[in-house]
């Protein structure tokens, strides 16, 4: 199939995703680690990691930031970033999962995930978790 | 007779869509004057120092709503307006909080109108039109009162 006409057939479920998983997931570690917003995970950090989900096509290497913040910062941070590791890794898996319900290979087939609906759904979850952490930040501080 | 038996048993069947319609439109009477009080709310807010409600923002707010496939491109909106410092945080959160609210509503008429949930997505189908009825109060409360 191609991929203009996959990804149409695709929209509806990571629509619904999104609106559900996909929000529950960025506002479930957003809220998890709030006590770090806005001094020690800054825009600039959150900024960073939206950036690059919205220029890359392979979530690999949006995984390769994530395995490098993790590497450079200090222990309060550190597992924030690990956390987001196990994000990118629930939304692998639930790639597969919705492109299951698509219907678009015949059921028990293997499927092979494209690159695009992976980062497709790691944007959405950026833009969450943006947003998210940008309100949790200032309603902190006030 | 048999003629007569068919067209009662044909309108035992309303599509889902007619009853979907229905009940947002009767929710919307009733979420109308919550959103008019908030609108007045956000006015005060603009009339108490620095206008932080725009009519720009507002028609941001109800073009993305009417827009969107999702409700929670609709929330995201006003997490960031909130985040960014453009809304005082009180004020963002009450309507951030009236269209979370609006969810209970959306699981109650699902259940009404699908009571053996065959439709597992119309109660987020629901959510996201109850959104757009209260901010399309919302804003025309907050132009209308913006112009008394």
């Amino acid at each position: 199939m191609e991929e203009a006409q996959a990804k149409r057939a695709l929209a509806p479920f990571v629509t619904v995703w999104s609106d559900n998983e996909g929000q529950q997931l960025a506002t479930d570690f957003a809220d998890k680690h709030q006590s770090l917003l806005p001094k020690k995970i800054t825009r600039s950090q959150l900024m960073g990691f939206s950036n690059i989900v919205q220029v890359t096509d392979r979530l690999h290497e949006v995984t390769k930031f994530v395995n490098h913040q993790k590497g450079r910062v200090s222990r309060s941070k550190e597992e924030y970033w690990r956390d987001m590791q196990h994000n990118l890794s629930k939304i692998k898996e639930d790639a597969q999962a919705v492109y299951r319900q698509a219907k678009l290979v015949p059921a028990g087939a293997e499927i092979d995930v494209p690159d695009w609906l992976e980062v497709w759904m790691c944007r959405e979850f950026a833009q969450h978790l943006l947003c998210h952490s940008l309100y949790l930040g200032i309603a902190s501080s006030t | 007779m048999n003629n007569v038996n068919q067209k009662v048993q044909a309108q035992d069947v309303v599509p889902l869509r007619v009853k979907v319609r229905r009940e947002v439109a009767r929710t919307s009477d009733a979420i109308a004057s919550g959103a008019g009080e908030l609108a007045e709310t956000l006015l005060n807010s603009n009339n108490s120092g620095k206008e932080h409600f725009t009519t720009s923002q507002m028609r941001q707010l109800e073009n993305v709503a009417y827009m969107t496939p999702k409700v929670s491109d609709i929330t995201d909106l006003v997490k960031n307006q909130i985040g960014r410092g453009r809304w005082p945080v009180g004020i963002g959160q009450q309507v951030l909080e009236a269209l979370e609210r609006l969810e209970t509503r959306a699981k109650s008429s699902a259940r009404d109108i699908d009571p053996d949930n065959e439709y597992p997505d119309l109660k987020r189908r629901l959510h996201l039109l109850l959104c757009r009825e209260y901010v399309h109060h919302l804003v025309a409360h907050f132009l209308y009162a913006s112009q008394k």
